[in-house]
């Protein structure tokens, strides 16, 4: 026990040793200096960091986050390395400058800004409990599973959250099932053992994809309890999270503006007063980050814009068929939550 | 003579009515799980998947263009731990066999990957193997030279590895240099960690005693991860590699388990060997060097070698700090959409894996037991 509190002030007094030190310089200048971005990114999440093993290159959604910024702030999406970080080690990661940013499917909590000492940049994903149905159920909407089996896993953070929503409804007759992994649960989906399959929506969309008949299952479109994804950078560091920020950002304005890696070139020459400067053809907003005006270009150019990106790891062309339209990662302007501020 | 399969039977499977029931229970279960395996592995498995991503379980992320320094760091080690076997192991043809089988299974795996490089290599790399036991196993004279072989050759192999940096590290190899890496380190630590908590200086028995206690009771992940975040904070102005800090971590951990290793092959060295030693007037280092240390580590090699298998066994933690060791190769792929209901394949071959490195291990180890078991 006396070990552990000597263990306690050691970490303590390293990691306030560390904060003053790194007090000095902005992590944007670092980067800059170095050449190249680390980016805390995880390696086993289908759709949001894996390596595609034809190619040899880690894909998804996190993973294209990443080279954004490095394209943005370096110049080139391939200035980047890559730093695989697990759910424990990713805050420890970010604090120790190990590195420079983590986009790791993270979901915002209040307690990990106050408590763990790092800033979130905006939500870039918003998944949530969701529910999979097999299609031959005909069930459109999470009301119409009073009073089926709805399963999930044992002592999960899902399963309060369900039991509280099916107690608050008062369906008297639903049976709430709980099984030891997600691989039961899913078993017991298949089996008609269950009615509804109840997960993050993210990980309901990886189970139907490898399901035999993916076409038998659908995910409803209701959640049940949110949880938003964001990248996020050490604390106290407003130089690199203002750029970081206004780079994520900039992926969602660049859709509103109907931007794309395919036709950034042509829209340079848009007679849109805010879309040239958007671009950085007149004025731009790059030389006020210590950055080039083109900037966005670039970050367009290498990564297409916020749409292009979620269209190519997770939505409906991919095995995971994530849909946007009528969910909030759709653009604000489609119904979603997916804003960028006014860039003028 | 037909008589004999019965009587062996009823001797061995129905000596007593409790020993007939479990046996009718217990063979017809295997045979028939046995037979699910096999109709699963011949006729359902997917067995491409392997060949699909061989190079990202056994190097992970390792550059592609610098593959030839990660197949020469194989090959080394292959020689290296041919040669060790072939300490042991002289002239069994059994374990020849197996060898040789083990040989053509490793090359024929790396051909179903339908990359002829690869395959090439790998039959290199057990042609060095089969050299190295050659070597050790015909001409006595070089037996002498393993440990500086060893040494020399994990140097160069490491050295050559290294050359896209540290960071670029995974996979299988990566779980075999770090265990080697750790049991070398190791050695020479937990033998000064043995001898002061033997010493007469108190202080010294006290730090090292100390050190020894508290590793020995606090769990390897959490020295792993402890090292992991400190060094970057002791050191903000030097980036020190994940790997590097993981072996740290493993060795300040493991060095404690063999001091108490070499603690009990002290204690096994007989009290007059020590008395006459002083007897004839030697020094304490003349004493430990010459008398006392060759007899304790003959003694204690045996659980040495199970240690190493303990490292190897323990080196798939390294991925909470980061790090794809050969398990986490596996999940690595598993996370790829075109594989990711082919679990089952995958883990077939992690198991496979892992029970052939591990076996080979216990099995030098157990034979190590029988030739050392002389002069006492």
């Amino acid at each position: 026990m006396r070990l552990r509190y000597l263990a306690g002030a050691a970490l303590a007094l390293a990691i306030g040793c560390s904060a003053s030190a790194a007090g000095a310089a902005s992590v944007f200048d670092t980067v800059k200096q170095r050449g190249s971005l680390n980016c805390g990114t995880d390696n086993t999440a289908p759709g949001f960091g894996y390596l595609n093993t034809k190619t040899g290159r880690l894909e998804g959604l996190d993973v294209d986050f990443c080279r954004a910024v490095a394209a943005a702030v370096l110049g080139s999406p391939e200035k980047v390395k890559f730093v695989t970080v697990t759910d424990k080690s990713r805050f420890n990661a970010v604090q120790t400058n190990q590195v420079d940013v983590v986009f790791a499917h993270t979901t915002v909590k209040p307690v990990r800004e106050s408590a763990i000492g790092i800033d979130f940049l905006p939500i870039n994903f918003y998944d949530g409990t969701g529910a999979l149905v097999k299609t031959s159920a005909n069930i459109k909407s999470f009301n119409e599973l009073d009073g089926a089996a709805i399963c999930t896993t044992q002592g999960s953070g899902t399963e309060t959250t369900l039991s509280t929503y099916v107690r608050s409804r008062n369906w008297k007759t639903t049976k709430v099932l709980t099984f030891e992994n997600l691989e039961k649960v899913f078993a017991a989906l298949e089996s008609g053992r269950c009615d509804a399959m109840v997960t993050d929506r993210s990980a309901l969309a990886a189970w139907r994809s490898n399901a035999p008949k993916p076409d038998d299952y659908v995910i409803l479109k209701d959640v049940l309890a949110k949880s938003p994804f964001a990248g996020f950078v050490a604390a106290n560091d407003s130089k690199w999270r203002s750029v970081l920020r206004w780079v994520t950002y900039a992926l969602f304005q660049a859709e509103e503006f109907g931007i794309t890696s395919a036709n950034v070139g042509e829209r340079l020459n848009s007679a849109d007063p805010f879309e040239q400067k958007f671009l950085g053809v007149k004025g731009g907003f790059g030389k006020d980050f210590g950055l080039p005006d083109d900037f966005l270009v670039t970050t367009i150019k290498a990564v297409g814009n916020y749409g292009e990106i979620y269209d190519r790891n997770i939505g409906p062309k991919t095995p995971y068929a994530l849909d946007r339209t009528g969910t909030a990662n759709a653009l604000w302007t489609n119904g979603g939550l997916m804003y960028s501020p006014p860039w003028n | 003579m037909t008589a004999w399969p019965l009587r062996w039977a009823r001797r061995n499977l129905f000596a007593t009515p409790l020993d007939g029931a479990l046996s009718l229970l217990v063979i017809p279960t295997g045979l028939w799980l046995i037979y699910a395996l096999a109709v699963w592995a011949c006729r359902d498995a997917q067995w491409s998947v392997l060949g699909d991503s061989m190079r990202v379980m056994m190097v992970g992320v390792y550059p592609a263009d610098a593959l030839w320094r990660a197949w020469t760091a194989a090959v080394i080690l292959a020689a290296l731990a041919g040669a060790t076997v072939g300490l042991v192991v002289k002239d069994d043809p059994f374990a020849l066999l197996g060898g040789a089988a083990l040989g053509i299974l490793v090359c024929a795996s790396l051909l179903a990957g339908r990359d002829l490089a690869d395959a090439g290599w790998a039959a290199v790399a057990c042609l060095a193997a089969a050299a190295g036991w050659l070597a050790m196993a015909k001409l006595p004279a070089t037996r002498r030279a393993l440990p500086l072989a060893w040494l020399l050759g994990f140097a160069l192999a490491g050295g050559i590895f290294a050359g896209p940096g540290f960071d670029a590290w995974g996979g299988l190899l990566l779980s075999i240099i770090l265990t080697i890496a750790v049991s070398a380190l190791t050695l020479p630590l937990g033998i000064l960690l043995a001898l002061g908590r033997q010493s007469r200086i108190a202080s010294l028995r006290i730090c090292c005693t100390a050190y020894i206690e508290v590793f020995r009771a606090v769990p390897l992940i959490l020295v792993v991860y402890w090292v992991w975040i400190v060094v970057p904070l002791l050191l903000p102005d030097l980036s020190v590699s994940g790997v590097v800090r993981g072996v740290v971590g493993y060795t300040v951990f493991f060095c404690a388990y063999v001091a108490e290793y070499v603690r009990s092959g002290l204690q096994a060295v007989p009290r007059g060997q020590v008395e006459a030693a002083r007897s004839l007037g030697m020094g304490t280092w003349t004493l430990n060097t010459q008398v006392v240390l060759p007899q304790a580590i003959k003694v204690v090699i045996p659980a040495l070698v199970g240690n190493m298998l303990d490292i190897f066994n323990a080196a798939t933690l390294v991925f909470i700090i980061g790090l794809t060791d050969f398990l986490r190769a596996g999940q690595m792929i598993l996370a790829d959409p075109r594989f990711g209901n082919l679990t089952y394949e995958v883990y077939a071959f992690l198991f496979l894996v892992y029970f052939a490195i591990g076996s080979l291990i216990t099995f030098t180890a157990r034979s190590l037991e029988g030739s050392l078991a002389t002069g006492r």
